[in-house]
């Protein structure tokens, strides 16, 4: 029997997803200094426009809920708390967080939206999920006349987006309560770096904003030696940095990083990307001095052994396929393998045009690209995809089901693996991992559907339906703003739930369904 | 003042189409646009042509030479040059609408010099359309908008103040 | 003194950190001279 959800769930789930709401609200004031400090008066109304719009709908939506819920707990004390120090329970969680995202995508769309550069709402709701759920992939109309403020605001959707939503806007408000690791959990970022989430958080927030201070530095340099000007290069360190460390892949220019035309800034991305793919467990042990970790851990290794066989895959096919990258090794290196690590990080920084990706690229070439995107990177991490962790683990399982048919019967068969610390393999994490596969396995296929219903060809709806849900963001021509309205949508559901991992998705499934046909 | 802005773009656009009539009648090499570059890059591999598009961005002078990226309206392409021959030309960002310009060059849709980067090794640079500054639009609606909005924001946050002195009480 | 020791610590793994990254890129190289050389 499925019961029916109460007043009382949709009250606290509405008062803590306008908590969550008002944060993001707060984040917005950062596009609006820019705004001022660059003297944009457009982008300054489009933003204060949306930052009133997010309080007016908060802080209604609060008052709403606060009162729903007093009045549900006259009729019948369901909960003798008051609403705020009330703790969300799992349900409570995941559905707050599967709807908080839904609703940064519309709400973060709306300066993108005012802006005029993308032809409708949709687009920019398109492009609001792509920048949260730190795919990439960009539906902006003439991107190059687009404000510095609106250009801070994409990027900094994949900052906040990467870190995780829920995690931002809880940053904002001091009193931290036990509710926020199922939303952390939620959010995909079920490891715990330390015992308390809010230490967990900062400790994340330490690892980013120290790399953020050294990776802009680092683009700030190379972009003043590649001829820019000062203010112009540290503006676009700042941005490719959080695209590059949160594994995004917009980027300031309609060019994407072919813009710079420099080996310089692709070495340092491809580093950033390579950083920003590493779990925040692994970052955490290996600045407290564990750094053994970094050889002996399962993921580092599986990501090392898939990153090569992918670009072998990759770099036969671009010789096979008479390609000109394959005509020498410093092309092909920075053509095919930058392609393919930021494919495999999930980054989506392109040093080639979409369009040179689907017409030039040989189908094996292609093939090898969507297996690296398809597997991304660590979990923890801000990558998409099925994630390293899950590929150890099942190839672990295999070899133990091997060996139990080799060895003798009364032979008992451990096996064992070095995540941090030795774990034994048990049938319960395999079959948690193999779900999740599986699940991504069937959304890459449901976008492949959709994109060959579009009349798209097999291997590009695949290439560009992985590119979606494993929050990639490389194109091979598909996106564009005249595809079809119904593929948009549909790309949009991959990068929600692809980014959020299935679990809170299918429980604001399960909370729909109960509320239709519950008792 | 709209009077005049509405013939400097009638101006803008009879001297756009002059300047085209004009290429015609003085054979260069042939104009391609990003679209035909893009969809068929090995036709035109190798081969001396002409690209007209407004340069975005920055403009990278690296030594004595210097990268500018040309944007014909559909997409971008970089094309890689003497430094002297963009002394004096600006680029286009959200403020300014950059130099329309027209390069000639060997394309290259894989060049090999840059790492593979598709590009146009322009020999010449010539200037179509100076720059100019972009207007700003604000439509007086997004004003009263804001003005409305801060209102609201100020009308609930005294019913919340009211409602929690009334709770106290 | 500990707090040094953080810093220091913290800095050693950022070294590791990229050169994992970097190592990565040579494996890369290595494997490019390779396909490069055999003609398939």
């Amino acid at each position: 029997m499925i019961l029916r959800p109460r007043a009382e769930d949709i009250a606290i789930i509405g008062y803590h997803l306008s908590k969550i709401i008002l944060g993001l609200g707060l984040t917005m004031l950062l596009p609006l200094g820019c705004s001022f400090l660059c003297g944009e008066r457009g982008p300054f109304f489009d933003f204060l426009i949306t930052i009133e719009i997010i309080f007016v709908s908060g802080l209604f939506m609060m008052q709403v809920c606060r009162a729903a819920y007093e009045s549900g707990k006259k009729k019948a004390p369901a909960y003798e708390k008051s609403i705020a120090s009330l703790d969300p329970n799992w349900m409570h969680g995941m559905i707050m967080v599967a709807l908080s995202w839904l609703a940064a995508m519309i709400l973060g769309a709306i300066p993108l939206w005012l802006s005029g550069h993308w032809i409708s709402f949709l687009d920019a709701c398109f492009e609001s999920m792509s920048g949260f759920a730190t795919t990439g992939l960009s539906l902006a109309q003439d991107l190059d006349h687009l404000s510095l403020t609106h250009n801070l605001w994409r990027h900094l959707t994949m900052f906040i987006g990467g870190q995780g939503i829920v995690v931002v806007a809880l940053s904002f408000f001091v009193k931290g309560f036990s509710g926020a690791f199922r939303m952390y959990v939620g959010e995909a970022r079920d490891e715990r770096v330390l015992p308390n989430v809010i230490n967990t958080a900062r400790f994340i927030w330490g690892v980013s904003f120290t790399y953020l201070a050294l990776g802009t530095a680092a683009l700030w340099a190379v972009g003043m030696k590649n001829g820019m000007e000062p203010g112009r290069a540290l503006f676009h360190g700042a941005c490719i940095f959080m695209a590059a460390f949160d594994t995004g892949g917009f980027a300031p220019q309609s060019q994407n990083m072919l813009y710079y035309h420099n080996y310089g800034m692709e070495i340092i991305t491809a580093v950033l990307m390579v950083l920003g793919a590493i779990n925040f467990r692994l970052h955490y042990h290996l600045w407290t001095g564990n750094r053994r970790e970094l050889l002996r851990n399962i993921e580092m290794r599986v990501l090392f052994i898939s990153v090569m066989i992918t670009f072998a895959v990759t770099a036969v096919g671009l010789k096979v396929g008479g390609s000109a990258y394959a005509s020498g090794a410093p092309l092909l290196l920075r053509k095919g393998f930058y392609q393919l690590l930021s494919g495999h990080t999930g980054t989506g920084f392109m040093t080639v045009c979409a369009e040179q990706i689907g017409k030039e690229w040989s189908d094996l070439a292609l093939v090898g690209m969507i297996c690296a995107m398809a597997l991304g990177g660590a979990v923890s991490s801000t990558t998409g995809g099925i994630k390293m962790l899950r590929i150890g683990i099942i190839a672990e399982a295999f070899v133990q089901d091997i060996k139990k048919v080799i060895f003798p019967s009364r032979a008992m068969v451990e096996q064992k693996f070095h995540h941090i610390k030795e774990v034994f393999l048990e049938d319960k994490t395999v079959r948690a991992a193999l779900m999740v596969t599986l699940a991504y396995i069937i959304l890459y296929g449901i976008g492949t559907l959709a994109g060959m219903l579009c009349g798209f060809g097999f291997i590009p709806s695949l290439f560009e339906s992985t590119s979606a849900a494993a929050n990639v963001g490389l194109s091979c021509g598909i996106t564009s703003v005249g595809m079809p309205a119904a593929l948009k949508v549909v790309y949009i559901f991959q990068m929600w739930a692809g980014r959020l991992e299935f679990i809170a998705v299918f429980t604001l499934a399960g909370f729909l369904l109960a509320a239709i046909k519950g008792k | 003042m709209r009077i005049t802005l509405k013939t400097l773009t009638v101006l803008f656009f009879l001297s756009a189409a002059l300047a085209v009539s004009c290429r015609g009648a003085c054979a260069g090499p042939e104009t391609v646009s990003s679209s035909a570059l893009f969809s068929d890059p090995g036709l035109y591999d190798g081969r001396t042509i002409s690209f007209e598009g407004e340069i975005i961005g920055d403009i990278m002078k690296r030594g004595r030479y210097a990268w500018i990226n040309v944007n014909d309206g559909r997409s971008a392409i970089g094309v890689f040059t003497a430094a002297e021959n963009v002394a004096g030309l600006s680029a286009g960002g959200y403020k300014r609408q950059g130099d329309i310009v027209r390069v000639s060059g060997e394309f290259h849709r894989a060049c090999p010099g840059h790492g593979g980067d598709m590009d146009i090794h322009a020999g010449s640079v010539t200037v179509i359309i100076k720059s100019a500054a972009r207007e700003e639009a604000i439509c007086p609606a997004a004003r009263r908008m804001a003005v409305l909005l801060a209102g609201a924001i100020c009308l609930l946050l005294i019913s919340m103040l009211y409602g929690r002195l009334r709770k106290k009480r | 003194m500990e707090s040094k020791n953080k810093i220091f610590n913290s800095m050693l793994g950022i070294v590791w950190e990229v050169s994992y990254a970097f190592a990565l890129m040579l494996a890369a190289a290595v494997i490019c001279v390779i396909v490069l050389l055999v003609k398939i």
